[in-house]
């Protein structure tokens, strides 16, 4: 899976946002607002494919934490994340 | 006679040149049109809307009627700029922009144009196009027909305005006034975003020396409640009804007169420190409430021209919509249309 083309990766009153910009996307009006870890992942996995498990392992190499715990919180992230529909 | 006439102007720091092609020119005016620009932009009460001889609506410039223009001129040929007046200056080498007003021809067409976005939700309808960076717009007129075309240089620096024959007519200038006037104000939310200075859709007031800003989409109200500023809170003044440009000077944020207002022929040339910024919405009740942080960037952003299509200027509206969220007290306020909605947003905003 990948994050869908177009969004634009902005620091805003100090939080870290995805904008929708593109072309390519409908709904322009939804920002998605990214912690400490998700904007790490973004930034990391933008343009490029992933699995759950690509994403728990750059985790785990970046953060100390339990492979299950990343895990978790990875498939947590990304069913948030096809929710909204920027999975593709 | 081939002959081209350059204008000067500064808005909001912002110096721009308009070059105007023969056949057309821009009008020259009597010494009580300039009075009266004068007047009004020097903030001192003006007469109630003027009137063009033979409109059914009230004009939206200063110039009264037909015998009022300067001998020689006519509107044929010559646009009506009394709107920029307030803001001319002397000629300059350096300017952040310059529009040539070309000649009519016919319609190129949009072979080699990359369709970016049809905006069709509010008039002028138009289509907005990339060729190799350059920005083109291609303005429809009242019956669908393209009546002009703006390209825009890929850096906003240049700018031209192509008036479009339409089976072979004479284009006038007060036909494509209009089209001309959005052009001006598209070239220069490009060109001053990249400047960090922001247009934004709003009605300003002024009053104990600061701006207070009311913003909200079209008909919610702005316009409404700065009047009853106007009429309920002693000393407060109009600076723009409609687009002024925002910019911070020296870490403060001030707010721009322009020549665009809208409806309300307010053009000033002046520039006031803002004091607060209220985002409106239409209520059974008026209440004011602060908005902090993304809050304030949200409304903040909803009423600016977010140009998604190019990178630097979306940079330059984030960033510095980023900064004005954090630096000025914001406000969300439920509002009515009335006396006490003045009173209400003045008593929670100015301590």
């Amino acid at each position: 899976m990948k994050i869908k083309k177009g969004f634009v990766i902005r620091e805003i009153c100090g939080e870290t946002l995805a904008c929708p910009e593109g072309a390519s996307l409908v709904d322009f009006s939804m920002m998605i607002r990214l912690n400490e870890t998700s904007a790490f992942l973004w930034k990391e996995f933008e343009g490029k494919e992933f699995t759950e498990e690509t994403l728990a392992d750059a985790l785990c190499e970046r953060y100390t934490v339990e492979r299950e715990v990343a895990l978790s919180d990875v498939k947590a992230l990304v069913a948030q994340l096809k929710e909204i529909g920027i999975i593709e | 006679m081939d002959s081209t006439t350059v204008h000067y102007y500064c808005v909001g720091d912002v110096k721009f040149s308009v070059s105007v092609k023969s056949p057309y020119g821009l009008m020259e005016y009597s010494e009580t049109v300039l009075d009266r620009i004068r007047k009004a932009a020097s903030g001192l009460p003006v007469d109630a809307l003027p009137v063009r001889a033979g409109d059914r609506e009230p004009s939206r410039t200063y110039v009264r009627c037909a015998d009022e223009i300067a001998a020689g001129s006519s509107t044929d040929w010559n646009f009506d700029f009394s709107q920029y007046e307030p803001f001319a200056t002397d000629p300059c080498d350096q300017v952040d922009f310059r529009l040539d007003v070309m000649p009519p021809s016919s319609d190129p067409g949009t072979e080699g144009l990359d369709l970016v976005l049809k905006v069709d939700d509010t008039y002028p309808f138009f289509t907005i196009y990339d060729k190799n960076g350059t920005a083109v717009f291609r303005f429809n007129g009242p019956d669908d027909s393209v009546v002009a075309v703006l390209a825009i240089s890929p850096d906003s620096t240049r700018a031209r305005f192509f008036p479009l024959m339409t089976g072979g007519k004479p284009v006038s200038a007060s036909s494509i006034f209009y089209y001309l006037n959005m052009s001006l104000m598209l070239v220069y939310t490009y060109r001053a975003a990249l400047s960090d200075r922001l247009m934004i859709h709003s009605s300003v007031v002024c009053h104990d020396g600061k701006a207070n800003m009311f913003l909200g989409k079209s008909g919610t109200g702005k316009s409404t409640h700065s009047h009853l500023w106007l009429e309920h809170v002693p000393g407060t003044e109009l600076l723009n009804d409609d687009n002024p440009v925002l910019g911070f000077r020296d870490g403060d944020l001030y707010v721009c007169g322009t020549p665009w207002s809208g409806k309300t022929p307010c053009y000033r040339n002046t520039a006031v420190k803002v004091r607060a910024i209220v985002s409106l919405r239409q209520a059974p009740e008026n209440r004011v409430e602060p908005l902090k942080g993304l809050d304030a960037y949200s409304a903040l952003i909803s009423s600016v021209s977010s140009v998604r299509w190019n990178r630097p200027v979306m940079d330059h509206i984030t960033s510095t919509l980023s900064k004005i969220a954090m630096s000025v007290p914001c406000y969300r306020m439920d509002c009515l249309p009335d006396a006490d909605a003045a009173h209400t947003c003045r008593n929670a905003i100015e301590q």
